[in-house]
Formats: C-alpha cells, sequence, structure tokens
C-alpha cells in the first residue's frame, strides 16, 4: 500500500470521523499492527479492546467496534498510521481472526461472482418489467409528457414575464406529477429549472434555453423509434429508466484497462423521488491504455459507504461496464484486478483547450442533452485575473486558447503551478471548467471541493 | 433584443409569429418543424438554438500568461516533515508550529507547494510569525502573495528581506502606513539602534501620540544607555501612554538617572536597624511614606493616582536592584524578606516590590526565600490566589532548575493543592524541558496515580498533564508514550483523565516527530 493521509482522510463518510481517525492515526495506543496476505491489522484500545482489519485489495474494512459509519474512524486510524508511520505496521503473518475474514470474503466474492446475488446500484426499479407493465408504464410516461407539455405551451402564451411576480410553486407541484408519471428524470429536470428565475440578472435567455432543451427532450421522446438505439438508452435514461447492474453489464460495453481514478464530489444529490438524505458520489476515471473518460455514479443514504471504493489520486486495473448510450461515460466497476496504486507520470490522452472543446461539439451533436464531458488537459497555465473589482479564474494552454474554471477561488491550484504549465483533469460543462486535479512533477494533486 | 426572448417575455398571447429567426445555422432546421402551436415553435426553437450554442462555444484568447514564480534556491523539506506541517497547520498541535518552522529555517528547508495556502492564510491572520513562515514559503510564496490580497505581506519587500535597511526604506518611513513603519522601525532598531532612534527623533515632533507610543515599544530592542536622553525628553510628552512607556523603559536601563532618582527615594522610604552586635533578635526594617508623592516622582511614574501610597512604594521597590539593599544593609536576602514579613503595615507592599525586582533580574538567591514566603501568604478571594500563583510561577523560573523541579514535586503530592486549579499552572513556570530525572518521577507519579483511579472528588491532578506534555524532555518520550489502562467505568472524572492522556500522548507525538525533523536536519 502506498497511499497519503490525504487519500485516507478522503475515505471518511464525513468530516467528524475524519477528525477523529486523525487523532485515533497519532495517539490511542494500538498493539499488534501488522501488515501481510494483501490485509493491514491491528487492535485499538477505545472504550474497548477494538479488532481491526482492511483487505488492501479494495480497502474494505471491517472493525469489531459498534458505530454504524463506514469505514469507522478505527479502520481509518489504522490506514493512516500505516500511510503516515509504515514502519509502525510490520510485515507479518495475519492472525487467525484477519485470516478467517479474509477467507469469508473470498468466499463471498466467489459466490457473486458464480452469478448469485447482485448488489443494486440504483434505487431498486422493482421487478423486471414484463411486457405488459413496460407497455403501462410507457403509455403513463406519455400521458404525463402531454400534460407538461400543455403547461409549458400555457407558460410561453403567458409570456415569462410574468414570473417576475408568481413564485415557482406551480413549478414543483408539476415536478411531483411527474414523478407520479413514472418520469423522475424529467421531474429532476424541471425543478432544477426552477431554481433559475431571479438567480442571475440574465435568467430570461437562461430560462428560454433550458425550457427550449426541456421541449427537445418532449418531443424527441414521442419519435424514440426513430433515433439511433444508443441515443434511445440516452433518451429514456433522462426520462427516468434506470437499468439494474446485470442490465448494463449485458446491454453496455466493458472496456478492461488500468483506470487512473481523477478526482471525486459528494453532493446532496436527490434520489428520483426527491428524497431528502441523499448522497450522490461522482467519481471520474480515466483509462491509461485507452484514454477513455468514464463516470462511476453511486448514491448512499444518510451516513452509509458507498458501494465501491474508489480512492482519488490511485489507480486501479479494472473491468467498467459502460451504459449503452451515444456518449459512453457513465460506468460501473464490473471486476477489479488489484489494489490501488497512486498515479504517476504524465495523463494518458491528455488534450489542448481547442480538443476538448471539439470533443464536446461532437458529443453534444451525438447525444444533445449531454451535461458534462471529463477531460485531461496537456500543459496549462492556471491564471487569477482581476476582472471588474474582483477576479477570474482561467486555465490557458500552449495555444493561448483559455477556459473559465468554475465558481469560487482556485489556490491549490495556483500554489501547486506557481504559474508554470500543469497537467489537469476536468470536467467540462459548456460553460466552465470544474478542476479535478493536476499533475506536477510527476505526482498527481487531487483537488477537493472548490472553496 | 434577441427576437425569440422578446416573444418569449411577452407571451405568444399578445403575438408573435413564427417567422422570427434565431440567426443561427439551426433556421433552416426550423422550417422543417411539424405545423404546431406558436409557442411550441418558440420552444422548439429556442432548444434548437440552445443546443448549438453549447456546442459551438469557442475558447478565449489570452496573449500572455502571467510570469512564473522564480526558481527556487531552498531544497524541499522531507515528505515527513511536509506531513508534520501539515497537521499541524490543520490544526493539530498548532501551537507547536514555530518550533517547527525555526527548525526548518535553520535547515534552510521550504515548504512544497502543496501546503502554502494555508501557511500563508496562517500569516494573514497572525502577524506575528509572518518572518518565520516566509523563511520556508520560498519563491512560490512570494509569487502568490502577488495575487491573493491577504497574501499579500509574502510580496512585500519589508517582510520578504532580513536586510536592516531595504531599498525603499525611506519612502516606507515617509509615506508608509502605521503598520509598515513601525515594522520598518523595528527592523532598523534592531541592525542599526542609532539610526534608528535619529530616524525617530526626526518625525517625533509630526507624529499623532497612538503612533509615538508605539513607536517607543520599538525602542525596547536594543535598549541601550545613549538612549537615555530621548526617552528622558519623552517623560514631559503630552501623551500619558507616551509618558508611562518611556518611563518603564528609563526604569530598565541599569545607570538612568531615573533609576538613580528612584534609588534616592527608595533610600527615603526603608531604613534598617541591624541586630544588636553579637547578640540574638532580629533586624527591623522600618517604612517611613511621604505624606505627598511630589511632581517629580509623579513624573517619572505617570499614570498612578497620588492618593495610593502603597502602590508608590511598591513600585519604586520594583524599580531598585536587590543588590542595592543587601550592599546598603549588610543583611542577606532571607534575613530582609524575614524582617518585612514581621512589618504588620508594609509587609505584602514590601514584599511585592522586591518580588518584582527579583523577577526582573532574574535572581536565584531572592527568588527561594520570596517562593516560601508567597506560598505562605493566605489568600481570601479568587482575585488574590490567581495574582500569588501568578508571582509564583514567575518565581519558579528564577530557581536553578533542581530546585525548582524540587518545589514542583513537593507541589504534585500536596493534595490540597492539586485541588485548585490555580496552583496547577505553577508548573508552566518551570524551566523547559524538565530534567530526566524530575520527568521519570512525574511519570512514576502519574503511573500511581492512574492506577488509583478515580481520585478523590475534586483532584485535578490530570490537568498537570498539558505542562507535561510541554516539558518532559526527550529523554522521558518512551516511557510517556505507554500504554495506559483506565477503569472502563462510565463516570465523566474517568472520561475526562482520558480525554487529557489522548492529548499528552497527542503532543508527545508530536514532540517526537519535530525530534525526529531536528535529528534529519542536523544531519
Amino acid at each position: 500500500m502506498d497511499l497519503t493521509t490525504e487519500q485516507v482522510l478522503a475515505l471518511a463518510p464525513d468530516a467528524r470521523a475524519a477528525a477523529a481517525a486523525r487523532k485515533l492515526g497519532s495517539t490511542i495506543p494500538w498493539q499488534g499492527l501488522g501488515r501481510g496476505g494483501g490485509a493491514l491489522w491491528g487492535e485499538c484500545r477505545g472504550s474497548a479492546l477494538y479488532q481491526v482489519r482492511v483487505d488492501l485489495a479494495d480497502l474494505t474494512a471491517k472493525c469489531s467496534c459498534p458505530s454504524r459509519k463506514l469505514p469507522c474512524k478505527h479502520s481509518l486510524g489504522l490506514l493512516l498510521i500505516a500511510a503516515g508511520a509504515p514502519a509502525e505496521v510490520p510485515e507479518g503473518e495475519p492472525p487467525g481472526w484477519v485470516r478467517d475474514w479474509l477467507a469469508q470474503r473470498q468466499a463471498t466474492a466467489a459466490r457473486r461472482e458464480s452469478g448469485g446475488t447482485t448488489a443494486a446500484v440504483e434505487a431498486p426499479a422493482g421487478a423486471a418489467p414484463a411486457g405488459k407493465r413496460a407497455d403501462r408504464r410507457q403509455a403513463r410516461v406519455a400521458a404525463g409528457l402531454d400534460a407538461l407539455d400543455l403547461w409549458l405551451d400555457d407558460l410561453l402564451r403567458q409570456g415569462l414575464a410574468s414570473l417576475e411576480t408568481q413564485s415557482t410553486e406551480e413549478w414543483r407541484r408539476q415536478a411531483s406529477r411527474l414523478v407520479d408519471a413514472q418520469a423522475p428524470g424529467v421531474a429532476a429536470r424541471l425543478r432544477r429549472l426552477a431554481l433559475i428565475p431571479h438567480a442571475t440578472p440574465d435568467w430570461p435567455a437562461r430560462l428560454l434555453d433550458e425550457l427550449g432543451r426541456l421541449a427537445l427532450l418532449t418531443h424527441a421522446f414521442r419519435r424514440l423509434d426513430a433515433l439511433d438505439p444508443a441515443l434511445r438508452e440516452d433518451m429514456r435514461g433522462a426520462v427516468g429508466w434506470t437499468l439494474g447492474q446485470e442490465e448494463v453489464v449485458a446491454r453496455g460495453e466493458t472496456v478492461t484497462d488500468e483506470w487512473l481514478i481523477l478526482g471525486q464530489r459528494v453532493g446532496s444529490g436527490q434520489g428520483a423521488g426527491g428524497e431528502e438524505r441523499l448522497r450522490a458520489q461522482r467519481t471520474w476515471l480515466l483509462g491509461a491504455g485507452t484514454g477513455r473518460h468514464a463516470l462511476v455514479l453511486q448514491f448512499a443514504h444518510g451516513a452509509a459507504p458507498f458501494p465501491e471504493l474508489l480512492l482519488p489520486g490511485t489507480r486501479l486495473a479494472a473491468d467498467l461496464a459502460f451504459w449503452p448510450s451515444a456518449c459512453p461515460l457513465r460506468a460501473l466497476v464490473r471486476a477489479r484486478h488489484g489494489g490501488p496504486d497512486p498515479i504517476r507520470g504524465p495523463l494518458p490522452a491528455g488534450e489542448t483547450v481547442r480538443a476538448v472543446l471539439d470533443r464536446f461539439a461532437a458529443a453534444v451533436a451525438r447525444q444533445p442533452w449531454l451535461e458534462r464531458l471529463p477531460c485531461a488537459l496537456d500543459r496549462v497555465v492556471p491564471i487569477r485575473a482581476p476582472r471588474d473589482g474582483g477576479a477570474e479564474w482561467l486555465v490557458r494552454d500552449g495555444a493561448g486558447a483559455a477556459l473559465p474554471l468554475a465558481g469560487g477561488e482556485h489556490w491549490r491550484l495556483l500554489a501547486l503551478s506557481g504559474g508554470a504549465p500543469v497537467d489537469l483533469a476536468g470536467e467540462w460543462d459548456g460553460e466552465a471548467l470544474l478542476p479535478l486535479g493536476a499533475l506536477v512533477d510527476g505526482a498527481y494533486h487531487p483537488l477537493a471541493e472548490v472553496g | 433584443m434577441d427576437p425569440l426572448l422578446k416573444v418569449a417575455l411577452a407571451g405568444t398571447a399578445r403575438g408573435g409569429d413564427r417567422t422570427a429567426a434565431t440567426g443561427t445555422p439551426v433556421d433552416p432546421l426550423l422550417a422543417g418543424l411539424p405545423s404546431g402551436s406558436p409557442e411550441r415553435w418558440l420552444l422548439l426553437a429556442a432548444g434548437a438554438r440552445a443546443v448549438y450554442r453549447r456546442a459551438g462555444r469557442g475558447a478565449r484568447l489570452i496573449a500572455d500568461a502571467p510570469e512564473a514564480a522564480s526558481a527556487e534556491h531552498l531544497p524541499l523539506c522531507s515528505p515527513a516533515a511536509a506531513r508534520l506541517v501539515g497537521e499541524m497547520l490543520a490544526g493539530q498541535g498548532l501551537d507547536l508550529l514555530p518550533e517547527a518552522l525555526e527548525l526548518l529555517r535553520r535547515g534552510g528547508r521550504r515548504l512544497p507547494p502543496d501546503l502554502l495556502p494555508a501557511t500563508l492564510d496562517l500569516g494573514a491572520r497572525w502577524p506575528d510569525p509572518r518572518p518565520a513562515l516566509l523563511a520556508v514559503t520560498g519563491e512560490r510564496g512570494r509569487w502568490l502573495g502577488y495575487f491573493n490580497p491577504d497574501w499579500g505581506w509574502a510580496a512585500d519587500p519589508l517582510t520578504a528581506t532580513d536586510d536592516p535597511l531595504p531599498a525603499d526604506a525611506e519612502r516606507i518611513w515617509q509615506e508608509g502606513t502605521p503598520d509598515r513603519r513601525l515594522a520598518l522601525l523595528r527592523r532598523l532598531r534592531a541592525g542599526d539602534p542609532a539610526r534608528a532612534r535619529d530616524w525617530l527623533a526626526d518625525v517625533w515632533k509630526r507624529e499623532k501620540v497612538e503612533f509615538r507610543a508605539a513607536a517607543l515599544g520599538a525602542l525596547a530592542i536594543g535598549l541601550a544607555p545613549p538612549d537615555e536622553p530621548f526617552l528622558e525628553a519623552a517623560l514631559d510628552d503630552r501623551g500619558q501612554e507616551v509618558r508611562r512607556r518611556a518611563a518603564d523603559l528609563l526604569g530598565c536601563l541599569p545607570g538612568s538617572t531615573l533609576a538613580r532618582r528612584m534609588r534616592e527615594r527608595a533610600d527615603a522610604l526603608l531604613s534598617w536597624e541591624a541586630p544588636a552586635r553579637g547578640g540574638a533578635g532580629d533586624g527591623r526594617l522600618v517604612v517611613t511614606l511621604p505624606n505627598a508623592i511630589d511632581r517629580d516622582w509623579q513624573r517619572d511614574e505617570p499614570g498612578g493616582p497620588a492618593s495610593d501610597r502603597a502602590a508608590w512604594l511598591a513600585r519604586a521597590l520594583g524599580l531598585v536592584p536587590l543588590t542595592h539593599w543587601e550592599e546598603r544593609f549588610g543583611a542577606r536576602p532571607a534575613e530582609l524578606i524575614a524582617a518585612a514579613d514581621r512589618d504588620e503595615a508594609w509587609e505584602p507592599t514590601v514584599l511585592e516590590g522586591w518580588t518584582r525586582a527579583a523577577v526582573a533580574a532574574r535572581s536565584a538567591a531572592w527568588a527561594a526565600p520570596l517562593w516560601d514566603w508567597w506560598s505562605r501568604v493566605g489568600t481570601l478571594d479568587a482575585a488574590g490566589t490567581r495574582y500569588k500563583v501568578a508571582r509564583l510561577r514567575e518565581l519558579i523560573g528564577c530557581l536553578p532548575p533542581d530546585r525548582a523541579e524540587q518545589l514542583a514535586e513537593e507541589l504534585l503530592v500536596d493534595t490540597a493543592r492539586m485541588a485548585d486549579h490555580e496552583w496547577l499552572t505553577v508548573l508552566d513556570g518551570l524551566p523547559t524541558p524538565w530534567s530526566a530525572a524530575f520527568g521519570n518521577r512525574y511519570l512514576a507519579m502519574l503511573r500511581e496515580r492512574v492506577g488509583r483511579l478515580p481520585a478523590p472528588t475534586g483532584d485535578l491532578w490530570h490537568r498537570t498533564l498539558g505542562s507535561a506534555a510541554r516539558g518532559l524532555p526527550p529523554a522521558c518520550f518512551d516511557a510517556a508514550l505507554q500504554a495506559r489502562d483506565l477503569p472502563a467505568v462510565p463516570d465523566w472524572q474517568i472520561h475526562e483523565w482520558r480525554r487529557r492522556l489522548d492529548q499528552f500522548i497527542g503532543t508527545i507525538r508530536t514532540r517526537q516527530r519535530l525530534q525526529g525533523l531536528s535529528e534529519e536536519i542536523a544531519q
């Protein structure tokens, strides 16, 4: 294992667990620390003596403490010691309680491989739709979208200026109706639109653009059969049909590669029905051999852990199964082939600013509702330029082409670069680039939440 | 205005037609739309145009990137050092950060760029550690200072050089902000005290009272007899704070005329009746207070109310070197203190003055008997205890380490005092690092205390762990880090012990790593 303390802390389910783990990593007495056989173990003296073990293949941890947080502070503390003071964790033979656990994990993995259980990656979609049931949903969705169109037409007949004085309460009601009509994707889109009025000075123009894109979506959905099969999948996904893991594996493409885990963000995502306390995690990956970008999207309720543990700044040999799409990006980890290693060397598939924009244009042409596209920029200089009393942040490539950075300050990126070119991983949404991590002097630095 | 947006805002009900064009290449596509309502047409046209624009957004062209940071002169610190400093910046052991920075500075190492934002933020909040921070932030830190107004201090030539007179010193002194002028004055004072005083004298009359007072503070650096005429003149300043500071500085100058004037006044206040020759009995200290404080005296001690004659006595005695009394009265410190103790009227006042003088001169000969006297003093209220313990903390620091540690040990076994949180702070006055012998005895007591838990109600012994974590010498680190089993009962006192022990272990670990860092840099 070759992890940094920062990477370990990124595993913490919340800030409190991270702070508690930091303390455990340096203070509470540990005993029987060791590593070997692909695992890490130790006993930690808390209110009682806890047995802590970590499988280094995927950093899954188990601890005998009663905490419901995963990984718990003891497991994080153990990883912190291994990262910060490796000498304190000597090589050795795993004790019985570690060996038993590892054997148990292997047995479970084997069972899963042979087609036993499948973990759900989404809010469960229910039993596999029988033909009749699928038809019924299709009809309900179509009716829901018809009602939405009528409402949109009415809005345009009255004029957007009428929103100057009205609240967007009615928008939320419309969104709820779309959930009832089993079109949660459109409902979520409408909820986002409801935030646009009065948010910026140019909100009418933005709102018209987004209403137009929404109208294109319902328009296209009615002509679903005339579309390219791959785009059809995107449309169904955008409206709210979900695919189970086995469907993704069966219908999408599987790519084996050494994947660089470029960055990760956790947002308070909204579930299909707009549930609270659902956390959504986005992890960006880039294939070292294929140069393909992938996005792993995971959900978890409350403080529950995300099913797949992905550590920014590391590389992972794995098979990724991509969701079928005209522009395949979303993927799930189908199988892992080794433990995480730190990212070294230049980023593969480095592009100029011009090339990223061209690729975005081509992707939007294939999939007009595409929101964001990951990229790896080759040798760009971060710039903070004064503007209108404030400042704006940009990155500029060797040809002088520049992209604005997504809101907030980027001091860490500026400090890392020192005004010299860096390889930058980011995500372009058509307006601004969200920086995910920078490769400087051969070392990759994931960039945390923009602050 | 955009024709589509115009119609959309007003509403299709008020007219508008489907002939409006987007003015983009999507127009021919729109011609192929099925006939429908005008609002449907408007939405689809707007949508197609939005997709077109999203796909077609171009890059901005920027002719020049700003100049990059200069090449670094110093090597990077080790990853272990960077990790240690990073944790300190994140708030874990922040009080030991100055020590870590000083080690890096002495070793000529710099911090990795990753840590610079947190380091520069720290300097933005607290000006004091700026020179220490700047020594380890390298060229990159200076470069970053040009972009972030909060970090501007890092790019300031005044903080960026050790030169007593930076290139634009004259301009800063004439036109700079008060903060920068004072920084420059302190800098110059450290390198060339006479020149700094001359610069200050040149502008003295034009300056506001706040600046005059603050500038006198800078004269404490490198204070020497040639400063006396300037300070003597400042005793007649209009500002009381200026006068007070001038008097304080003159009091610190051993040969000053103010010190001599105070000694003469003190001589009139105290006299000594020696014990009968060869006979038994004790000497007697006689205190004679003047009826009124004259103007000259008030000039030398600005700010005190003329009516509180005891305060004048204490302050005058505080400014007179204690060796003066030993010579003048031909008596030993313990004798004089015993005599003062017998004077019921003026006992506390005289001893308070002598304590000030003893602490100022760090006199071990006086600190020992004064410690005995103060520890006997009974106090009535919390403020009195706090005052008394503060004196004891000062006095223990003036004693030879072995004597100081012996007193500390007596304190640690004194059950009554270990139940008084004021008394516990005395340990902070001990010279650091502690001796290994005392450190081991402390750890033995700790082991015994832990073994006897829970302790009697009111016992605060665990609060000594903070002083111990700072004071224990490296030779005691391994023993200090040994595991201790606390009783597993849900008791708030045990909880408090565990919390303090965790902090103790954390600080010792950090100090252990600092020790490793200093060994690494020494190589």
